[in-house]
């Protein structure tokens, strides 16, 4: 196929937040909707946004009240733990990818290409499991110490609190970075850097004065990603009891039935999530200047480690140790303590039944609802179809807790007929994670040149008809991703879940949640391992996937090869 | 010849009835821009021609093509199709109903479907068996056989430009459009499947309308050419008459390579800084001492070395030379500093700094333009 630019270039951001949609219409472009589009995506947008906004006009409503309320909600400690807890884990996540990119991508390293996937793999572990496996292995009394008893250890450094959540997310979310600072990198004109070393620098001088300034924009990048993940967190920092936003509203809603403070503190850390999408994305203008001018590049030449090849394959390997191998070991032995103690598991056939059935009912209703969004953001765009995209992103930016807490809002007063209802969770899975389904379209989508539905109509082909033998046979596998991804991180989801689900609802994340809550360790085994096992391997290789189309993207063809 | 202070337009003989593909006063806008890409357009293809639109980019050749093909609505005129209006501000007939073919620059095969069902895709009412043997003529005569089976990303780009061929003649259209099929492959493959194209077509008998910004692409491929700019037809005429008698001076441009020099008028000659040359008028009919261009191509001059008594040309000094087999190119720079670029046969020699003289061949006239007439 002739390779064409692909959609002038567009700008592309990892949280798929930063978008800026160019106000300049394909040739044949611009035209209006048909009316029954249109009224589709308005009507999505409205729901995704309207929510929000009523949990906004009636925090906001409540007035004077709402002031005294954030106070007495210890609003300072509870910012102050949420920023000191993302900038830490911001940095430690720099601190971790930075070199094990470079050293799986740029150096002789043994093993190289097998540690470049393992060290993205941490990402599938649940925060919550995470935080389970932190608790049991490194807590007071833990396995760990237990470990160390007979060297006449009796205390470990406390686990609870910022420590031990900084810690955990640390080893979960350094990925995130990893994959942005590597596309980077990837994509990076090794000539700059020959230039460089033509000019007299040295390997050392070159890395410090060429590479790192020109990753800059990647690592800003991921570590503004791993930020919002952070600020959204609500699994590990419940279970390792250290006070963030996500906790403080948990707990004012759920043990002090105090919804009104609940609902401020929510407002406060929606516009703080906002606020890290806004810096994303106003930086991003920036951020692509480390992209090399199209083409294929060679491949870099790689730095010899001569002697220091082994222990950087031992430095590399640690993220992956601590962030998946360790945790999996430990799981495995609560499970095996489990089955030997004879533990009840009659609970578990209702939750995954209950996971499965809600993430793949959230997979399609997503990406049906989803359609309708990336058509008119792809093939209609106006001020209108990007304003409509922006709106679904909402979803995406705002933490699960913030979401849950409006839909209670308009459960409990607008539709009490709903409230605590399998629809209603629903629909928060949907709003979350419609976001994930319009990138995933949209992406297909653009692959598709309008020229290929024009060539079906000169053929006689009615719209419609042109529609359903060209366009979508050639966007479905992007359709079938998308809906993958949502099922997946549905099934993963917490927070909503444990707030808008039905009494005794149990899904495999919440029985994960509240058996450790009430340290039933041994309970928790299975959920997890199970969790890890469902969702683990699709959600790397979807991440793969993404992330190798990314890679590919300076010279992606306009449409995909598809026998 | 004709002399007209008017731009020439389509010749008005030929009815709407006669014509494959019959445009007037068509205007057309895209959504949200400003200015119009077509502004009453005039255009009168006949049955089984090889037409070409050639225009600089941004000239509107594509919406053209677009607004024939049913792509996009016209905001005011008509467009007939075989005799019959599909299209005015008030009814827009859509693509599927035209019939017409369209190659478009990037082929637009279907990734998903395989050759056969590519050529196929417009054949879908007629019943298996029947297009079976149609279609197998297609394959032959597109030189695919052999890679029916094949998905477009196995083909080379000579091959996916055949199957956008024939998938575009399987219906018999009326008549097929080509928006630039040229131009992603590379210049050796371009005239030869530039040849393979045209007589693809010519077998069939298709009425064909090319859309090309290469003018050696439509001045070697069309019976007629339409020469565009800002939306509207400059010329349409044979590609002999474009070059030998161009309507404007950016017809004369696009026609070939040349010079327009700024002089005035004086009886049959006119001034220039390069000489005085006998002259005809092209267009409008300037009177003496008129500002006017003269259009100066190379095979009309002759290049002598200065000194003997000259035909009433000024001085010129070689200041470049470019040495090409059978001819060689020089740059001449004149008195006030402007420098004309001529071609000449290879047998006379000036080297760079050389003083020349510049003249008509006996018998040939230059062509001017009245500049006050545009």
């Amino acid at each position: 196929m002739p390779i064409t630019p692909h959609a002038g270039k567009r700008k592309v951001s990892i949280t798929g937040l930063g978008r800026v949609i160019r106000a300049v219409p394909r040739r044949g472009g611009g035209h209006a909707p048909p009316p029954w589009l249109a009224f589709i995506g308005i009507v999505t947008g409205l729901a995704v946004v309207l929510p929000l906004l009523y949990l906004i006009i009636r925090t906001v409503g409540a007035g004077a009240e709402v002031l005294d309320l954030i106070l007495r909600a210890r609003l300072l400690t509870v910012l102050v733990n949420t920023v000191v807890f993302m900038v830490v884990v911001a940095l430690g996540s720099v601190v971790i990818a930075v070199p094990v990119a470079f050293l799986t991508l740029r150096t002789d390293m043994p093993f190289r290409r097998f540690m470049a996937v393992a060290t993205l793999i941490p990402l599938v572990v649940p925060s919550y499991v995470a935080g389970y496996v932190a608790v049991v292995a490194l807590g007071p009394r833990g396995m760990l110490q237990q470990a160390l008893e007979p060297l006449g250890v009796e205390r470990l450094p406390e686990i609870y609190g910022l420590p031990g959540a900084a810690f955990v997310l640390t080893f979960i979310s350094y990925p995130y970075v990893l994959l942005s600072v590597r596309a980077a990198l990837i994509r990076m004109d090794p000539a700059m850097e020959e230039a460089a070393r033509a000019l007299g620098r040295n390997a050392l001088q070159t890395f410090i004065g060429v590479t790192l300034p020109l990753l800059r924009p990647a690592v800003a990048a991921g570590a503004l990603l791993v930020a919002l993940y952070v600020l959204s967190e609500f699994g590990a920092v419940s279970l390792l009891r250290f006070e963030t936003f996500t906790l403080a509203i948990y707990v004012q809603y759920e043990s002090a039935f105090n919804p009104a403070a609940a609902s401020s503190l929510a407002l406060v850390l929606g516009v703080m999530a906002l606020g890290i999408v806004w810096v994303e994305s106003s930086t991003r203008g920036r951020a692509r200047y480390y992209r090399s001018s199209g083409g294929v590049t060679r491949p870099p030449s790689l730095v010899r480690l001569g002697r220091w090849r082994w222990p950087a394959l031992a430095l590399v390997c640690l993220p992956v140790l601590i962030g998946l191998v360790a945790p999996i070991g430990v799981l495995g032995y609560w499970l095996a303590r489990g089955v030997a103690n004879g533990e009840s598991l009659d609970f578990l056939g209702a939750a995954t039944r209950n996971s499965l059935w809600m993430a793949a009912l959230a997979g399609g209703v997503t990406v049906l609802l989803a359609a309708p969004v990336a058509l008119l953001a792809v093939r209609y765009p106006s001020r209108l179809s990007a304003l409509l995209e922006r709106m679904t992103y909402l979803g995406f930016a705002l933490p699960g807790i913030v979401v849950a807490l409006a839909l209670v809002f308009v459960g409990a007063n607008v539709a009490p007929a709903v409230y605590q209802t399998q629809p209603l969770l629903l629909f928060a899975y949907v709003l979350l994670f419609i976001s994930v389904g319009v990138g995933a379209l949209r992406t297909s989508l653009l692959q598709v040149s309008p020229h290929l539905e024009e060539a079906a109509r000169s053929l006689g082909l009615s719209s419609w008809r042109a529609m359903l033998r060209v366009t979508l046979p050639l966007v479905l596998p992007g359709a079938l991703a998308g809906g993958a991804m949502v099922f997946l991180l549905t099934m993963k989801e917490l927070p909503a879940t444990l707030i808008l689900g039905p009494a005794g609802f149990d899904t495999l994340a919440t029985a994960v949640w509240s058996t450790v809550s009430e340290a039933f360790f041994a309970r928790a085994a299975v959920p997890a391992l199970l969790l890890i096992v469902v969702t683990g391997p699709p959600t790397a290789y979807l991440v793969l996937r993404e992330h190798h189309r990314r890679r590919a993207d300076a010279n992606l063809p306009t449409v995909e090869a598809v026998p | 010849m004709s002399v007209s202070p008017r731009v020439r337009r389509q010749e008005p003989e030929l009815r709407r009835e006669d014509t494959a593909i019959h445009l007037e006063g068509v205007t057309c806008t895209y959504p949200g821009a400003v200015t119009p890409a077509l502004r009453g357009m005039d255009l009168a293809i006949r049955p089984g021609e090889f037409f070409s639109i050639l225009g600089p980019s941004g000239s509107g050749k594509t919406t053209a093509l677009r607004v024939i093909a049913g792509f996009e609505r016209v905001q005011a005129g008509t467009v007939s199709i075989g005799g019959r209006v599909v299209g005015t501000p008030r009814r827009h007939e859509p693509a599927d109903k035209r019939n017409v073919g369209v190659v478009f620059q990037d082929y637009a095969l279907f990734p998903h479907i395989d050759v056969l069902g590519n050529i196929a895709f417009g054949l879908r009412s007629a019943p298996r068996d029947r297009w079976g043997e149609h279609v197998q003529a297609l394959v032959r005569m597109a030189g695919l056989e052999g890679l029916e089976a094949r998905f477009p990303h196995e083909l080379s780009g000579g091959q996916q430009q055949r199957v956008a061929v024939a998938r575009a003649l399987a219906p018999n259209p009326v008549a097929i459009l080509l928006d630039e099929p040229f131009s992603n492959l590379d210049r050796r493959l371009r005239a030869q499947l530039r040849r393979e194209v045209r007589a693809l077509i010519s077998n069939i008998r298709a009425t064909a309308v090319l859309v090309t910004h290469d003018r050696e692409e439509a001045l070697a491929m069309a019976d007629r050419v339409a020469v565009l700019s800002d939306g509207r037809v400059l010329q349409a005429d044979t590609p002999e008459a474009l070059y030998e008698r161009p309507a404007t001076p950016l017809v004369a441009q696009m026609a070939g390579p040349c010079d327009l020099l700024p002089g005035r008028i004086a009886g049959d000659r006119v001034e220039t800084e390069a000489g005085a040359f006998p002259c005809e008028r092209a267009m409008g009919n300037p009177v003496d001492g008129a500002p006017v261009l003269a259009l100066v191509r190379s095979h009309e001059l002759t290049l002598e070395r200065a000194g003997r008594p000259g035909d009433g040309g000024r001085e010129a000094r070689v200041v470049y030379h470019e040495f090409g087999g059978d001819s060689i190119e020089y740059d001449l720079r004149l008195a006030s500093g402007a420098v004309l670029r001529l071609r000449q046969a290879s047998d006379a020699h000036f080297e760079p700094g050389a003083t020349v003289r510049l003249a008509v061949l006996p018998g040939r006239r230059v062509k001017v333009f009245d500049t006050s007439a545009t």
